[in-house]
């Protein structure tokens, strides 16, 4: 067991090493990415300042509180970019053009292989950047600073980019069926973008449906929300649990669907 | 028991009927209609422990359905395989340490970094000690020439160079099979008489066991005693290279040389004439009548030359792929 712990550490280690290598090969486009994302938090912060010029709170949010939300969505997109979306819309295509075969030719396993192979390091440069506007925030809204609450945010943090990634993951496995899927992956786009607001509201919207939608079945609302209340608001054990466990068992059913979806890949070309 | 043994494998494909047009197509987008493809069609074979076969047959015949399904790639619609005893589409990690797959048509490198760092990343996939690697590594470049090769960027190389590193990516972790699927497609001759020269040694050294797809003969002839031919899926001919050309070519070619002035003046009750320069013939004639025809001729003309070959392999394989046409 520990011996395959190591060599799973020592390929990413290598796919780390790999993707570092490739990246320095293309500096302009690091830079390009860098900035681009530095653009659209400005723009976010923008939205804020005007929403919060014309209102106190927002179903119950401070001004500052958002901003720790904001900041806490932005750190966990980063970390579900660096380590994953790069490599998650590669999956669909290299279902479609056969490439999968390769992947699925190595004595290792393939969903491991498939989700960390390239890393996106121009990603990696936003964590610093929500972790900075947390921290701008966190010091606003005056709320106190303890052990646990620094541990149960890391432990949600890490339980949000997992649900992130199991969803996605899913969605890419289709591919297998649907062989082009543009549509699934603008799906995809636009339930995530309801994560960077918070989850009160959406309770009002269609009889609380959408809410009860997005926390239960694709539960993208949780995955900011939670780490961001327990350190700024209030901390709800139930939800907390259930976020821990639901990332868990998403994690658990992606790789279930996976391998079940792969019973019909067909390695298209020659 | 043998190292790959293929039992009544099946594997069959539902294709949605896209026809012409954009009034059929929306038809199509609304009611798809579907037909099945019988890709592989009650294939069985066993290949023994450092055999290398040739795998036969006309574009679509099933020859890359059966190796994907060798490796685990995709799943038979029905019928059994082991290969090492293994079952290939379990993906049982013992099995995939021990097989590799070459695709003439597909890579696996890095396109943007030097082969160096993806055979590393194989090193680490595969959990290769060090010294094994370096001596693998360096047995495998020297063999087919391209040390100096490892370090620049896999997407600088010419198609040749990068097939030979692909080759060596397969071979880093010491395969005991390994299942080429058209590994010299679009090569020089050079490059492909390296690759042959370097899969015979190799086989020759280690004992892989080899099953090779190619639409060279040349690959074909250099490489391997036995053949597996098929042609829509079936299995027609398992046997020795040299035993197709007796069983399914029905002809010889029998070269004459006539001495100044004694050539007959009508060729054809002899049989088809192929080529008449000057005093120079070529024949082809039914392998029954050859004996007689040549008694016939040498006793009533005088012969300066000649020479009774078999019909050329590529034109035999033709003509097998024909003959196994289904009627319409």
């Amino acid at each position: 067991m520990g011996t395959a712990l190591g060599r799973y550490a020592r390929i990413f280690g290598c796919f780390a090493r790999n993707g570092l290598v490739r990246e320095l090969g293309f500096r302009v486009n690091f830079v390009f990415t860098v900035i681009s994302e530095i653009l659209w938090l400005g723009m976010m912060l923008v939205f804020v300042k005007v929403i919060f010029g014309y209102t106190k709170n927002v179903e119950g949010w401070s001004g500052d509180e958002y901003l720790f939300l904001l900041g806490t969505h932005f750190l966990i997109s980063s970390l579900f970019e660096t380590f994953f979306f790069g490599n998650l819309q590669r999956v669909s295509h290299l279902i479609r053009t056969g490439d999968l075969d390769f992947v699925l030719l190595k004595p290792v396993s393939t969903q491991f292989l498939l989700s960390l192979e390239r890393m996106d390091y121009a990603a990696l440069a936003n964590a610093p950047l929500g972790l900075f506007l947390c921290g701008y925030a966190f010091v606003q809204t005056g709320a106190s600073l303890t052990a646990a609450n620094v541990v149960m945010y890391a432990l949600l943090v890490c339980s949000g980019v997992i649900t992130l990634y199991s969803l996605m993951f899913m969605f890419s496995a289709t591919s297998v069926w649907l062989i082009r899927q543009t549509s699934a992956s603008h799906f995809w786009f636009y339930l995530t973008s309801c994560s960077k607001y918070p989850a009160e509201i959406y309770k009002p919207m269609v009889r609380g449906v959408l809410w009860f939608v997005l926390t239960f079945i694709f539960p993208v609302l949780i995955v900011a929300n939670l780490p961001a209340s327990v350190m700024v608001r209030s901390f709800e054990p139930f939800l907390v649990v259930y976020a821990v466990v639901s990332a868990a068992l998403l994690l658990m059913l992606s790789s279930l669907v996976f391998n079940w979806a792969l019973r019909w890949y067909r390695s298209a070309s020659s | 028991m043998s190292v790959i043994e293929i039992n009544n494998l099946r594997k069959t494909y539902r294709v949605h009927i896209k026809q012409e047009g954009l009034l059929a197509s929306l038809k199509g987008f609304v009611r798809r209609k579907y037909r099945t493809v019988r890709a592989v069609d009650g294939i069985s074979a066993k290949i023994e422990e450092g055999e290398i076969v040739g795998f036969l047959g006309p574009n679509g015949a099933g020859k890359t359905t059966t190796l994907k399904m060798l490796s685990g790639l995709i799943f038979p619609t029905s019928g059994e395989a082991t290969v090492l005893g293994y079952v290939p589409w379990q993906r049982d990690n013992a099995y995939r340490r021990q097989f590799a797959l070459v695709m003439g048509q597909k890579n696996q490198l890095w396109w943007d970094l030097p082969a160096a760092d993806s055979f590393r990343l194989l090193k680490e996939i595969y959990n290769i000690p060090d010294a094994q690697y370096h001596h693998t590594l360096e047995e495998l470049t020297t063999l087919l020439g391209i040390t100096e090769l490892m370090s620049q960027p896999v997407r600088e190389l010419s198609l040749g160079e990068r097939m030979k590193l692909e080759l060596v990516a397969a071979l880093l972790h010491s395969p005991k099979v390994l299942f080429l699927d058209e590994p010299t497609i679009g090569l020089d001759v050079v490059s492909q008489s390296n690759i042959r020269a370097c899969l015979r040694e190799y086989n020759r050294d280690k004992n892989i066991t080899i099953l090779l797809t190619s639409h060279y003969m040349q690959d074909i002839e250099a490489l391997c005693k036995r053949v597996v031919v098929i042609n829509h899926g079936r299995l027609i001919f398992d046997g020795k290279l040299n035993e197709i050309v007796e069983r399914f070519s029905e002809h010889k070619i029998i070269k004459f040389r006539f001495r100044e002035g004694d050539m007959p003046d009508d060729l054809t009750p002899f049989g088809e004439v192929l080529e008449l320069a000057g005093p120079a013939v070529t024949l082809r004639v039914e392998r029954s009548q050859v004996a007689e025809l040549t008694g016939h001729v040498l006793a009533n003309h005088a012969i300066d030359d000649i020479a009774i070959e078999e019909i050329p392999i590529e034109e035999v394989i033709g003509e097998v792929f024909n003959a196994s046409e289904p009627e319409p």
